[in-house]
């Protein structure tokens, strides 16, 4: 059989195939292919810098749990984004919510130009702001899209409705946010 | 030529680093006020959290993670072994006293009373109950036992009466209950 061990880049159907199989360095590698980029999705749906670690991990376990359900129709960055925003969803509606934390609170590596990084900051809090005004569709929508750079066809998969209407949410809330943003 | 709907498809692959600008799509962005608003929202959405991560190492956030599955498996695995468990157990049970009630009458050698044999009506039930010692009986020794029937009890009647303070109500629930078991 097949490990991870084995050398060249591995396809993430490929990696949660090995991972059905036992292979637990497949579970690692998809950990570390996708944590980053998940973290950055979750932080846009209102987890805190401080929540991400519990949230990540909450995320992959209900993911490997449940690693059968996963068909490959989905991207697996997609599968993962739609678990995560349900447990973000679901710790709102438990009145749990997460508390939205802007940039600022976190202790961001320093950048050779204090002025630009200030901008940065405000910018990244203006937007994380008005993304929490959304209704859920348009902010997952938006985010999965210009964020995760997923296609519409694969947000269509991920969210349960049609690449259509996965367009017009997106546009619905690009208007909106540059509304709120002028 | 660039459309603003070419333009707005390519604005997620590009600010995520993954392609660059056309000189006719940087053309029109240069142009066109609306695409040049949502680039710059895309640009700014793109970067939001990108010194963000998990804290955790890939390798420790993994192992925990496993470590729960693995958990969360066996769990589900002795729920499931326990249901099956009460499950057959129960059927065991309520098939060991159908068994029970079935064979409790004649041995199983004893001839089927014709009364099983064929169907039963209301009409049997009530003229025709067997008891063979009374089938060589005269009329007189017939209505001695009909007499005995009718008689109320302990007073010459052919059935035992229990006497007063014979059996305690202590004592009848005791029984009952182990009946019950």
């Amino acid at each position: 059989m097949a490990t991870m061990t084995d050398a060249g880049p591995w396809s993430d159907a490929e990696l949660v195939a090995a991972y059905r199989k036992g292979d637990e360095q497949a579970a690692t590698e998809i950990v570390r292919r996708h944590a980053p980029g998940l973290a950055r999705y979750l932080h846009g749906l209102g987890a805190g810098p401080s929540d991400l670690d519990d949230v990540l991990q909450e995320t992959f376990f209900r993911a490997f749990r449940s690693v059968d359900t996963w068909r490959g129709e989905a991207s697996l960055r997609g599968w993962l984004c739609t678990i995560g925003a349900n447990l973000i969803r679901d710790g709102h509606r438990r009145g749990k919510g997460r508390v939205v934390v802007s940039i600022e609170d976190r202790d961001l590596p320093d950048r050779a130009d204090p002025h630009a990084e200030a901008e940065a900051q405000e910018a990244g809090a203006r937007i994380t702001a008005g993304l929490a005004t959304l209704p859920r569709l348009q902010r997952e929508v938006f985010l999965l899209r210009a964020q995760q750079g997923c296609e519409y066809e694969e947000i269509a998969r991920a969210l349960g409705t049609t690449p259509g209407a996965a367009r017009v949410h997106y546009h619905h809330a690009v208007k909106r946010l540059k509304e709120l943003l002028s | 030529m660039t459309s603003c709907t070419m333009l707005s498809d390519r604005m997620p692959a590009v600010a995520g680093g993954r392609d660059e600008w056309t000189a006719d799509e940087a053309g029109h962005l240069a142009m066109c006020e609306e695409c040049r608003a949502e680039w710059e929202l895309v640009r700014a959405v793109a970067d939001v959290g990108r010194d963000l991560g998990p804290a955790m190492a890939p390798e420790a956030m993994s192992a925990l993670v496993l470590d729960r599955v693995r958990e969360a498996r066996h769990r589900d695995a002795r729920r499931r072994t326990t249901t099956w468990s009460l499950t057959w157990g129960g059927l065991a049970v309520a098939a060991a006293v159908m068994l029970a009630v079935l064979f409790r009458g004649p041995a199983a050698d004893a001839p089927i009373p014709e009364t099983l044999s064929r169907p039963t009506t209301a009409a049997d039930v009530a003229f025709h109950v067997p008891l063979p010692e009374l089938d060589d009986a005269d009329s007189a020794e017939l209505q001695e036992v009909l007499d005995g029937l009718d008689a109320p009890l302990g007073d010459g009647s052919t059935l035992d009466a229990p006497l007063e303070d014979d059996v305690t109500r202590q004592d009848m629930e005791r029984m009952l209950r182990a009946g019950e078991a």
